[in-house]
């Protein structure tokens, strides 16, 4: 982690009475990153998400964005943060223009600037219709051009897919994605809907019980579409115990159902492929298998908690 | 940064924008010109000078529109925010939260000066329409100086008794964060001043004067007489007293509002 991170959270407490709901959580987003948070419901996601943009005091720790810790500068602080927490509430008696108007003289946004995002989410044909009628994915957009309008180097979005259809999903991962690699803005966005992260995030930490027992990146160096988070190679052969005895030190090899499953990459698949065959087993398939994010969490969770 | 006035100008759009208070501005429009069309038709012609004691008569049942209507307002401006969810856009702006709660409650009560001057000039022009104009005031018994310094007096007398009711559903909206609990409690603070001043009364204790309920309706300072039964106050005296009360009735408020976790 260098010291350019954008989010900074360092020993991060919330007690209500006597019951712990966040418990002593650090990490760190940094720029042009997007960052999951991810837990079963009720493990604590809108909690921290609240006590980042000041909806909730802090019990203990700090957060510090782009260096202004929330308790002391946060006004400094918030001012580069741009947020929808949980679902996009808007005035419904007011014009969707008239909505963005209101969060504009807020943060002292140009008109111009207003035009600008109601352009870019798509809604230019609408945003003088009163949001009383607007679709579920209609008010989506304009909750993510008022979160987006002031140019925040932080968006903070807590379960941004719910509710939407999958067009729409597809729709504001594709924008976040852009976002964060075009304009460099850290994306910071909470689900329990594992698929969902693994498409959107480049790193995720898992949340449990108010504690994360877990951070980790789900892209490799420079790829960009794969999100492949472990990878066991599955030879298809007929002869499995002779397969193993052929492949013996070459680590992680061990029966599965339909063959010999390994952990590999791809120079180990081509020599355990060979290795098969001058050993005259015959190889039928080889297939990469992918460990899903789904797997792992619920690996890591212990599998009892219905995300 | 933006000035606190476009904090202001956001509260105002968030009133003025919905119908509701549109309806509300129709309802003091036309209750004046009711009252006087109901006094012209149980009382006949009468001697000159009777446009102004109509125009008090109609302003007293006015006000106690314009108080609840700014009450609503008040209760709104607070709870509504929790209600709609709108909170969590609001308090994730770089403005303190004192600020923000400032901002509402000065533009509630410009909605109630504004009301206020709209009450005015329809329960003059109502009671000249019904009654004629009589530049002298003779219709008022008591007049000291000129009928619309009186005039003026009794609004302004009014008015402080509207901050301190508003300023309690203010309180209220914002401790509990509903806007029905706030304007029920309002209201009945509002209705249960003058029976609840009466049985102060019966106690007949000095300290009685030191009570809210008392203090309440001021226009007995209009007629040479005074709020409290047996005691002479000053109208500086309850004032101050009024005063008091908003006060801690705003400390609460903000204390409430800036501390409180946003949890809905």
């Amino acid at each position: 982690m260098s010291s350019a991170a954008i989010v900074r959270l360092h020993d991060l407490t919330k007690r209500i009475g006597s019951k712990t709901i966040i418990d002593r959580i650090s990490l760190e987003v940094n720029p042009g990153e997007v960052f999951g948070f991810l837990g079963p419901n009720g493990s604590g996601k809108t909690t921290t998400i609240r006590m980042m943009v000041g909806l909730m005091s802090l019990t203990g720790g700090d957060i510090h964005i782009g260096g202004n810790s929330v308790r002391k500068e946060f006004s400094k602080a918030v001012s580069q943060i741009g947020a929808i927490v949980e679902n996009p509430e808007m005035y419904k008696f007011l014009t969707g223009y008239q909505n963005l108007l209101h969060f504009a003289r807020m943060s002292g946004v140009t008109k111009e600037r207003i035009d600008e995002v109601t352009a870019l989410v798509g809604l230019a044909d609408r945003i003088h219709d009163k949001v009383k009628g607007y679709s579920l994915g209609m008010r989506q957009r304009l909750g993510v051009a008022q979160a987006v309008m002031h140019r925040p180097k932080l968006l903070v979005l807590d379960e941004p897919t719910n509710g939407l259809d999958p067009a729409g999903i597809r729709e504001l991962r594709d924008y976040l994605r852009r976002l964060a690699r075009e304009e460099g803005t850290a994306v910071f966005v909470s689900s329990h809907l594992l698929s969902e992260m693994e498409l959107m995030c480049d790193r995720v930490a898992i949340l449990q019980k108010g504690k994360i027992i877990d951070i980790r990146s789900l892209r490799q160096e420079g790829s960009e579409q794969a999100a492949i988070t472990a990878e066991e190679v599955l030879f298809e052969v007929g002869r499995p115990d002779e397969a193993l005895d052929a492949l013996n030190g070459m680590g992680t090899a061990r029966k599965a159902e339909s063959g010999i499953l390994l952990r590999a990459d791809r120079k180990t698949t081509a020599a355990a492929n060979r290795k098969l065959v001058e050993a005259g087993i015959d190889v039928y398939g080889i297939r990469v298998k992918t460990k899903s994010l789904e797997d792992q969490f619920l690996e890591v969770t212990g599998g009892d908690n219905h995300a | 940064m933006p000035s606190f006035w476009s904090l202001v100008q956001n509260e105002n759009m968030k009133i003025y924008r919905r119908l509701a208070t549109w309806i509300m501005l129709g309802f003091v429009v036309l209750t004046p010109f009711g009252l006087s069309a109901l006094l012209y038709a149980a009382m006949g012609e009468t001697g000159p000078g009777a446009n102004w004691s109509i125009m008090r008569t109609s302003s007293q049942v006015l006000y106690f529109l314009i108080t609840i209507f700014t009450v609503v307002k008040a209760s709104e401006a607070v709870a509504g925010e929790f209600t709609w969810g709108t909170i969590k856009l609001l308090l994730i702006r770089p403005w303190r939260r004192s600020t923000i709660l400032l901002s509402k409650y000065i533009s509630t009560i410009l909605f109630a000066l504004f009301f206020s001057a709209v009450g005015f000039i329809m329960s003059f022009l109502t009671s000249v329409l019904f009654f004629g104009y009589d530049a002298s005031g003779e219709g008022l018994s008591e007049l000291v100086s000129s009928p619309w310094a009186y005039m003026l007096e009794l609004y302004a007398l009014q008015f402080i008794s509207l901050i301190v009711v508003v300023t309690f559903g203010f309180m209220m909206s914002s401790a509990f964060r509903s806007s029905g609990l706030a304007i029920g409690l309002s209201i009945f603070l509002l209705l249960s001043g003058q029976i609840l001043s009466g049985l102060f009364a019966l106690v007949g204790k000095a300290w009685i004067k030191y009570v809210m309920f008392m203090h309440l309706d001021l226009t007995s300072y209009l007629y040479g007489g005074f709020p409290v039964p047996g005691q002479e106050t000053t109208l500086g005296f309850s004032i101050a007293v009024l005063a008091a009360y908003v006060i801690v009735f705003n400390i609460v408020s903000w204390t409430v509002f800036c501390k409180r976790d946003v949890a809905a």
